[in-house]
């Protein structure tokens, strides 16, 4: 083919064709992933679409279609209400609080200092364990009687002798919200090790020659390079908090006076305790439409703000 | 060398809260497991068991099936690793390398599938195993996590991917190398921590699901180790928690060795940008 | 046959191991054997065995039929045979709180009994229990468990305290003064306010001040003045500080847990809690009374059911299966095993539930048991029941119009 080719204009054609040939071949490299996923996530988010905009009984039999019935059903619900509020301060100081926390533990981390692979293992125990079974155990360490948090500091002298952590909605869901916190330092942390370990050691040299302080150092390169890797923390964890099941069903089951609800535990109740599996999926696409429009918002403004910064 | 003391004592005493914290339910596990039933609830609470008492651990082994829980848990969480890599891997090197037509549409599309929790899609997935045939089989399982798991590897095997230089396959090329061989002889070895650190990730996270493995493992002997302990534990009107304490401690400690094991590849696969 | 080996010709292109676990779950066809299986969930780690056991010794004792037995914990229960059913994987017999009975009948999941028990065998009952499992006529499944509820007390405690063994609110609270007085460590009376059965503990204080679930016109009884003075009952007590402390975080098993160590003078609580303080405090003096009495006599009847389901193609061989579980040797056994109420006329004489005073105290207060009601929506209800009186405890809310707006729920959830 490159025989024939003799003006420039001739050959861009037949090579374009090639190229958008390969491009197509290239296809082949994505396609198993989208299959599995579209097989497996696809027809259950196909069941939930539908489930949403019809009658359902509790087992899942469509009856007839119900428009956007269900939805108003779950926007005249206070409940609902509540549990988005909730569903609000529950993902922001969760995420806000592991972002906060896993920084200065990330850079720690990254130091060189005796015993850091065993410090950098205890760090990521939490991650070792499934949620279900963090809370638990968490349960039972904050139980008022017989828990070992009372004990221990019973045994430090403060005056928490049988103290009910889980007794006012305000105390149970700051306790579910720190265990949430603990539970995603690990993820979190080590991302942002691997964005600290990606920062050439040759800049902080060239910062040093510049008599810059450890904290010009830290402010003006480590925060700025973490970026990308905050990014991917933040939205990761929006999405996995937002949609956090077990730490909050187990210890608290949404109370006292639905004081602990979030969105999922919402949803959960109406679908598998009071039988309404059409109510539930509206309120699953709603919750979809959210992360939805927070992921693709987020991503917009932090690649404009990045694009603004170069 | 006593800089270096200095700093790690600094380092310590810094981390000194949240190690605290994340060690203080294990040393509530492990008091509790080696109690004996009836010291749980006293009147004095104590952190000390009367006497050491193993009874929980050979109990959760001998009489409730833990260990073949364990290895059913280890299968799927292999399984779901190897199979979400190999569904990943050419997506992350297309994506980072490749021209190919709806690249935007492939990324948004991974968003997505993450966007909706496993136990909202609980009913739908169910069925869909049911059609296929596929109720209380451990395969069932590593597609559904591999499924859900691998939007994150393809993120993160991209990121990789896209601090590996160019050059070093183009030269490959230049040598004559099929775009394949380059791929497996210069691309793969130098992705290796990274691959091993996304392996970390789907293995975790597939170690730890719960909704979907109760929902579709139905049989005693099939069931993962999170499924089992709530299954040990579930009795209407008490909750074992000697059991529970013993066998969440018994789980976690595969994946503690997996973590010790491969910090230096964690330090060095994480460092990789490094190379840039 | 073909339709299977459609689907499997399916997953093997979508996936490349179900092909092959399709065809090694597919059963072998020249079986004649019915098999029906049965699924249970567990009381205590005992009732898993008991039923494997009862299965070994059918499946022994005939060729016609094959039990399978499948066990799951509570918590599981629900989600998982809603699951089932909308799948078409559900057993052929499913055990189930009484509670969720309703609304699964409804939706067409169960089968009726009525005309697969042999004659007589419905007759066998206890009239109270079978009837229960009835709605619009029909039966829906067999009483697996009756429990009624009782006043546990700590004998060594109320003698410290020196007061008898109450027998009005007006003397429990007084006595749980007393109990409270004792020491620090020591509560008067157990007051639940989270988790399951967190309604059934408000139902004690509800019949014994005369109110009832639903008025004589079937509406909601929520919010009726003897409701709200049951309420008040127990807001009396946390208000005197005689309860134990965060009755909000309280679950019936925290209470148990209490109470098996020696910290609570009081606790209404069922015929379970014998078997963990005979196995966890052996040595726990403890007697059990009827419930405290405001204006009448009443205890908490609490059934299981076991049913048929509807989409089982082996009914008639199921019920033979639950005839044989429910003959009046195994009923015996299972009832000591756990310790439940007899549902069967032959074993309320049974020298084990008249002469031992911790059983026979509830088989006295069967005759006053009151039940909660048999409508599908009822976990609705019972949660937005949950909710007004955690906030009537915590005296967030008046009890009066917390209740009300709990009423009026069940009133709308009524109407649906």
């Amino acid at each position: 083919m490159e025989m024939t080719q003799t003006t420039p204009a001739q050959a861009s054609r037949p090579q374009s064709g090639a190229r958008i040939g390969r491009n197509l071949t290239n296809l082949v490299f994505i396609l198993p992933s989208v299959l599995l996923s579209l097989t497996i996530i696809g027809y259950p988010i196909f069941e939930v679409m539908r489930m949403a905009v019809s009658d359902v009984n509790r087992f899942g039999k469509i009856r007839g279609f119900e428009g956007l019935g269900n939805f108003l059903k779950v926007f005249q619900d206070p409940i609902f209400i509540q549990s988005s509020y909730q569903t609000l301060i529950w993902t922001v100081a969760v995420v806000g609080g592991t972002v906060l926390i896993a920084i200065p533990v990330a850079i720690i981390l990254n130091e060189d200092f005796h015993g850091r692979s065993i410090a950098r293992t205890i760090v990521l125990l939490p991650w070792a364990v499934s949620l279900a079974m963090t809370a638990l155990v968490w349960r039972f360490v904050v139980n008022g009687d017989f828990g070992t948090l009372n004990l221990a500091l019973t045994q430090l002298g403060l005056p928490f002798n049988n103290h009910p952590w889980l007794a006012t909605a305000a105390s149970a869901f700051t306790i579910e919200i720190l265990v949430g916190i603990l539970v995603s330092i690990p993820f979190t942390v080590t991302i942002f090790l691997g964005g600290l370990t990606s920062i050439p050691v040759t800049l902080y040299e060239a910062a040093a020659m510049d008599g810059a302080t450890r904290w010009q150092s830290l402010t003006r390169i480590t925060l700025p390079m973490l970026r990308p890797f905050l990014q991917i923390a933040i939205v990761l964890n929006v999405i996995y908090v937002f949609n956090s099941f077990p730490i909050i069903w187990i210890m608290t089951n949404g109370g006292p006076a639905n004081g602990t609800d979030i969105l999922i535990t919402y949803v959960y109740k109406q679908a598998f305790a009071f039988g309404k599996l059409d109510v539930a999926a509206a309120a699953s696409v709603l919750m979809f439409l959210v992360l939805l429009g927070f992921s693709v918002l987020y991503l917009f403004m932090t690649r404009q703000r990045g694009a603004a910064g170069q | 060398m006593t800089r270096k003391a200095k700093r790690s004592a600094l380092c310590w005493l810094g981390l000194s809260p949240l190690l605290i914290v994340v060690l203080f339910p294990y040393a509530t596990m492990l008091s509790t497991a080696l109690k004996r039933k009836d010291e749980i609830f006293q009147f004095e609470t104590t952190w000390l068991p009367d006497s050491l008492y193993f009874g929980n651990f050979i109990e959760l082994f001998a009489n409730r099936g833990f260990g073949r829980a364990l290895l059913n848990s280890l299968y799927i969480s292999f399984g779901a690793t190897l199979v979400s890599l190999a569904v990943a891997l050419p997506a992350a090197y297309a994506l980072s390398r490749l021209r190919v037509p709806g690249k935007g549409t492939f990324r948004t599309y991974l968003l997505v599938t993450q966007l909706i929790s496993p136990i909202v899609l609980i009913v739908g997935l169910f069925r869909l195993f049911a059609y296929l045939g596929m109720i209380n089989d451990l395969n069932a399982l590593v597609f559904a996590h591999s499924a859900f798991y691998m939007a994150f590897a393809v993120w993160m095997l991209q990121s990789y991917f896209d601090t590996i230089p160019k050059d070093l396959e183009e030269a490959a090329w230049m040598d004559g190398a099929s775009r394949l061989k380059s791929f497996r002889r210069v691309f793969l070895p130098l992705c290796l921590p990274g691959i091993a650190v996304t392996s970390l990730f789907t293995f975790v996270n597939s170690w730890n699901e719960y909704a979907m493995s109760l929902t579709i493992l139905r049989e005693g002997s099939l069931q993962t180790a999170p499924v089992k302990i709530a299954f040990l534990t579930g009795t209407l009107y008490e909750t074992e928690w000697n059991i529970i304490m013993a066998a969440t401690l018994v789980a976690t400690v595969p994946v503690a060795i997996v973590f010790a094991s491969i910090q230096s590849y964690l330090i060095r696969g994480l460092s990789l940008g490094g190379v840039k | 046959m073909p339709k299977r080996n459609i689907r499997g010709l399916w997953a093997g292109i979508l996936v490349a191991a179900g092909a092959a676990t399709l065809a090694a779950s597919v059963p072998q066809a020249a079986l004649a054997k019915d098999t029906v299986r049965v699924r249970f969930a567990e009381y205590s780690t005992k009732t898993g065995p008991f039923f494997k056991d009862l299965a070994a010794q059918f499946n022994a004792s005939q060729d016609e039929i094959e039990v399978v037995v499948e066990h799951l914990p509570w918590p599981e229960m629900q989600q998982q045979l809603i699951t089932d059913i909308s799948a078409g994987t559900a057993p052929d017999i499913s055990h189930m709180a009484t509670r969720w009975m309703a609304g699964f009948a409804v939706d067409g999941a169960l089968a009726p009994i009525d005309d697969l028990m042999s004659e007589g065998f419905a007759e066998t009952f206890v009239p109270t229990f079978l009837d229960l499992q009835k709605i619009d006529g029909q039966t829906w499944g067999l009483p697996i468990a009756a429990s009624a509820r009782g006043m546990f007390y700590n004998k060594k405690l109320l003698e410290q305290a020196g007061v008898d063994v109450p027998t009005t609110w007006e003397e429990t609270l007084e006595a749980a003064k007393k109990i409270s007085a004792l020491n620090d460590e020591v509560y008067g009376i157990g007051v639940q306010g989270s988790g399951l059965d967190t309604e059934g503990y408000w139902f004690y204080s509800l019949w014994t001040h005369g109110g009832d679930i639903t008025d004589e016109n079937g509406r909601s009884g929520f919010a009726s003045p003897a409701a709200v003075a049951a309420t008040q009952n127990y807001i009396d007590l946390i208000e005197a500080g005689v309860t134990q402390p965060g009755v909000l975080g309280s679950n019936r098993e925290d209470l148990q847990n209490l109470f098996t160590a020696g910290k609570l003078g009081i606790v209404l609580s069922g015929p379970w809690l014998n078997a963990q303080l005979a196995e966890e405090a052996p040595d726990l003096e403890y007697g059990i009374a009827e419930i405290p009495v405001a204006t009448d006599r009443a205890t908490y009847g609490v059934t299981d059911t076991i049913s048929i389901l509807a989409d089982s193609e082996v009914k008639d061989s199921a019920m033979k299966v639950l005839e044989f579980f429910f003959n009046d040797e195994n009923r015996l056994a299972f009832g000591k095993n756990e310790g439940f109420v007899p549902v069967l006329k032959s074993m309320a004489n049974e020298p084990y539930f008249t002469e031992d005073p911790n059983m026979a105290v509830f088989l006295d207060m069967s005759p006053v048991a009151k039940f909660a009601p048999l409508v599908p929506q009822w976990e609705e209800m019972a949660e937005s029941l949950k909710s007004a009186l955690a906030k009537s405890y915590s005296g967030d809310e008046d009890p009066a119009a917390a209740l009300t707006s709990a009423a009026d729920k069940m009133n709308a959830l009524l109407d649906e």
